[in-house]
């Protein structure tokens, strides 16, 4: 017989009639607010779990009292504390949440696109999406000359929010001679953090002229969008296609734009027959002390394991001052174990990210599966400062590591003292790949929609190079990869590392083509010897060379695709015509000398055209943020 | 198209009749604050709307809700915990139902045994429906369950079974 005390307590707990009213209310309110965005842009929205849904977060940015929590509106109504008082403590703690809380609704917003309109009625306005941290003051935020300057418990904080922000500088392309250099060699590259870098830059306020240079590196951009590059069954062993198309270059009348797409085979997560081992590597150093930082990277870790595979094994080791394991080898299938671990990290102390590299390469290798995945998920503000911290000594370390089969996935939070060239680094040194992650949704996007490529790598070491045919080209300019280049001698060279490619995934590349008949003058050198090159009149414009290895072997392969005039087109693809989009902007934003009759009204013009015929929300974030970043 | 999209309007006010009381019963238990409990009551629902979990018996369905309801109350207490903010600085005014000895005991057990403990005496499942439904082992549940009624019985006195 149980004690029947205990029901009756139970009994005891019983919701007013009223505040079931409210909840069902509040409940089919956010049905449909989760509706309108998955009608508008076929995103899943971010709920995460807090005790506010998704929902409250964008009234509370747009400035609104979150209605559907009115049961704790309520309750504090009726102890006297209304919020927005600046005098007690619950509102200065939504104070010192709004950074944070601003920002996820922000770039929700964004990432979701228009659809939020539809929460109107909560006093969200068609200015939403840029009014998180250019809020009113009364909200709590000024205006300052950036639109950094933030109020906390009635101190006014000047923020230059990219001060001690490391980024490295990068060289542009200059247009090459097909007589001189008719090779362009150069590594892949699937990252896509200088994008989702730029968008919390743009979503703190920052406009054209403030973005740091370095940081924006426009291949990351061209790939941080998905193309309809088209993937034919081939009797080849390539996991390669490559399709190639060429139109009259947007900015400059005499180049034309080609525009390169390679693309994997997809394949599913849940397909793959080996297993994964990952280790998480988290930086709980006192610099990630902060709700952006470790909060974000906590929520995003558990939504990581939400989509494992119930036998892939989760290691996690944790690094500040020192080294520390807090799980080793446990199943995906114990989630809650791998849960209370993650959620029970603290921030403090400094940073030592070498020990504890070491430490999760040798658990790493520890549980190894052959054949399987076996990775590591560094996650960090970068900000190591602690011991082996130049930025050659912890790749020279991550170079000798990545002889044994370990991957590495870097993921980067926070802003501030972010350090982009370090994380990118350890990335390209490491056979990884490289995000930022500036809200929930992209998380969800590295670890949800993307997550076989994000985990799955289908080609080791893929190298490109292009060579053209001076009967046809005479000169060229490789748009963005600077920091990728290879010499053409190295493109054979497999002792030569280059970046790793997953399933499903694409690779954008562009070049500006100077024609034969092309007005343009390049410089060419007289060859005192003789060695002209007039090349061959058969119909090949330029031959794209691919090598690669298999994941985790050594024998490298080559394959090569020729294009021609079969690929000029006057009417261009909305893919084409978008990339051109994007290599518009990011040379206005980095004030390129190659710019020509580019502005910020022909990009958005583009991106227009496009969305017309595609509603794309992450293409149409992109038209928004472009609008956001030019005041 | 996303799972809860299949899930009309009307399907999630049924839900909500059919399970919002047992929801909020374990929030408050967990959180013992009526405007935190409503709050959990509403994303536990929202979370209903996105999860792509086909119920197939209310029984499964109450099931569901109740594991998800404790998971996201412990959940928010331990994130609350880590960010060391306390969820409602201030005691609740008007406690919105009499609070008694029991109720206050019940409420003072630590967080993990508040599922079974629900689960056991007030819907009556025995300690291995319960280990199927919360997706632990019977001899954690067991053990959590006679652990719990020591406290219940060191508080409350008596020959608590």
């Amino acid at each position: 017989m149980k004690d029947p005390r205990i029901a009756h307590a139970y009994d005891s707990i019983e919701p007013s009639e009223e505040a079931l009213d409210r909840m069902l209310e509040s409940v089919l309110e956010a049905r449909a607010a989760l509706e309108a965005d998955s009608a508008s842009f076929g995103v899943e929205p971010q709920v995460k779990d807090d005790a506010r849904s998704v929902f409250n977060r964008i009234a509370e940015a747009a400035g609104a009292e979150p209605e559907a929590s009115a049961g704790r509106e309520a309750a504090k109504a009726s102890r006297g504390m209304a919020a927005g008082n600046p005098s007690n403590a619950p509102a200065m703690r939504r104070r010192k949440g709004w950074r944070f809380v601003a920002a996820a609704a922000a770039c929700l917003v964004l990432v979701a696109g228009v659809g939020l309109f539809a929460l109107g009625g909560l006093g969200m306005g068609a200015s939403a999406p840029e009014s998180a941290d250019r809020a009113p003051s009364e909200t709590g935020l000024s205006n300052g000359s950036l639109g950094y300057d933030y109020i906390v418990d009635g101190e006014r904080i000047d923020l230059d929010p990219f001060n001690t922000e490391g980024y490295d500088a990068i060289e542009e392309h200059g247009f090459s001679s097909v007589a001189n250099q008719p090779f362009s060699t150069f590594s892949a590259d699937v990252d896509t953090a200088s994008y989702t870098n730029w968008r919390r830059m743009v979503n703190q306020g920052a406009v054209l002229g403030e973005f740091p240079g370095g940081s924006i590196r426009v291949e990351e951009f061209l790939n941080y969008f998905e193309y309809a590059y088209p993937f034919e069954d081939c009797d080849c062993i390539s996991p390669f296609r490559v399709s190639a198309t060429i139109s009259d270059c947007p900015w400059n009348p005499d180049t034309k734009l080609l525009v390169l797409g390679l693309k994997t085979r997809e394949l599913s997560y849940a397909d793959l027959a080996k297993g994964n081992n990952l280790v998480f590597l988290i930086d709980v150093s006192g610099s990630m002390n902060d709700p952006e930082k470790l909060g974000l990277l906590q929520d995003s870790f558990a939504y990581l394991v939400d989509e494992l595979k119930p036998d892939d094994t989760v290691s996690i080791v944790t690094y500040s001052g020192e080294e520390r394991v807090v799980l080793e080898g446990v199943p995906a299938s114990s989630k809650h174990t791998i849960l209370d671990a993650i959620y029970s990290l603290e921030a403090h102390g400094s940073t030592n990210g070498q020990a504890g590299l070491a430490m999760a390469y040798e658990l790493a290798e520890r549980h190894f599966i052959e054949g399987g995945n076996n990775r590591i998920v560094l996650a960090s503000d970068g900000d190591l400062n602690v011991g082996m911290t130049s930025d050659g000594a912890l790749s020279d370390y991550v170079s000798k590591q990545r002889e044994n089969g370990v991957y590495l996935t870097v993921l980067g939070f926070g802003d501030g003292n972010y350090q982009d060239a370090k994380m990118e680094t350890i990335a390209d040194d490491g056979n990884g790949n490289y995000y930022y992650i500036d809200c929930m949704a992209e998380a969800k996007r590295v670890f949800g929609d993307e997550l076989s490529s994000t985990m799955v790598t289908v080609a080791d070491d893929v190298k490109l190079q292009l060579e053209f045919n001076p009967a046809y080209v005479k000169g060229y300019r490789q748009v963005g990869y600077e920091n990728r280049e290879l010499s053409a001698d190295e493109f054979r060279d497999d002792k030569v590392d280059a970046g790793e490619v997953g399933a499903g995934h694409t690779v954008t590349v562009a070049y500006e083509l100077v024609m034969a008949d092309s007005a343009m003058e390049l410089f060419m050198t007289d060859s005192r010897y003789g060695t002209e090159q007039l090349g061959v009149e058969n119909g090949e414009w330029f031959v794209v060379n691919v090598r690669w290895k298999e994941p985790g072997e050594t024998e490298a392969f080559e394959d090569a695709h020729a294009f021609g005039e079969e690929s000029y087109t006057q009417s261009p693809s909305a893919d084409w015509t978008f990339a051109a989009a994007v290599i518009e902007y990011c040379m206005i934003a980095t004030e390129s000398r190659h710019v020509g009759e580019a502005t910020v009204m022909s990009v958005l013009e583009k991106v227009d055209d496009v969305l017309h015929e595609s509603g794309d929300p992450y293409r149409s974030e992109f038209r928004s943020l472009v609008a956001n970043s030019t005041e | 198209m996303p799972a809860w999209y299949s899930r009309a309007a009307h399907d999630i006010e049924a839900m909500f009749r059919r399970q919002a009381r047992a929801v909020y019963k374990v929030s408050y238990s967990y959180m013992r604050s009526a405007a935190d409990a409503e709050d959990a009551v509403q994303a536990v629902f929202v979370k209903a709307m996105r999860t792509d979990q086909h119920f197939v018996s209310e029984e499964h369905e109450h099931a569901w809700f109740v594991r998800v309801a404790a998971n996201h109350c412990k959940d928010l207490l331990k994130s609350a915990a880590r960010r060391n903010v306390p969820l409602d600085e201030a005691p609740e005014p008007i406690a919105p139902f009499a609070h008694d000895g029991t109720l206050d005991a019940v409420l003072a057990l630590p967080s993990k045994y508040k599922d079974v403990v629900y689960l056991y005496y007030y819907e009556g499942y025995t300690a291995d429906e319960i280990a199927r439904m919360l997706d632990r082992k019977s001899s954690t549940v067991r053990s959590h369950l006679s652990e719990a009624r020591a406290i219940l019985r060191e508080t409350l006195g008596g020959d608590l079974l």
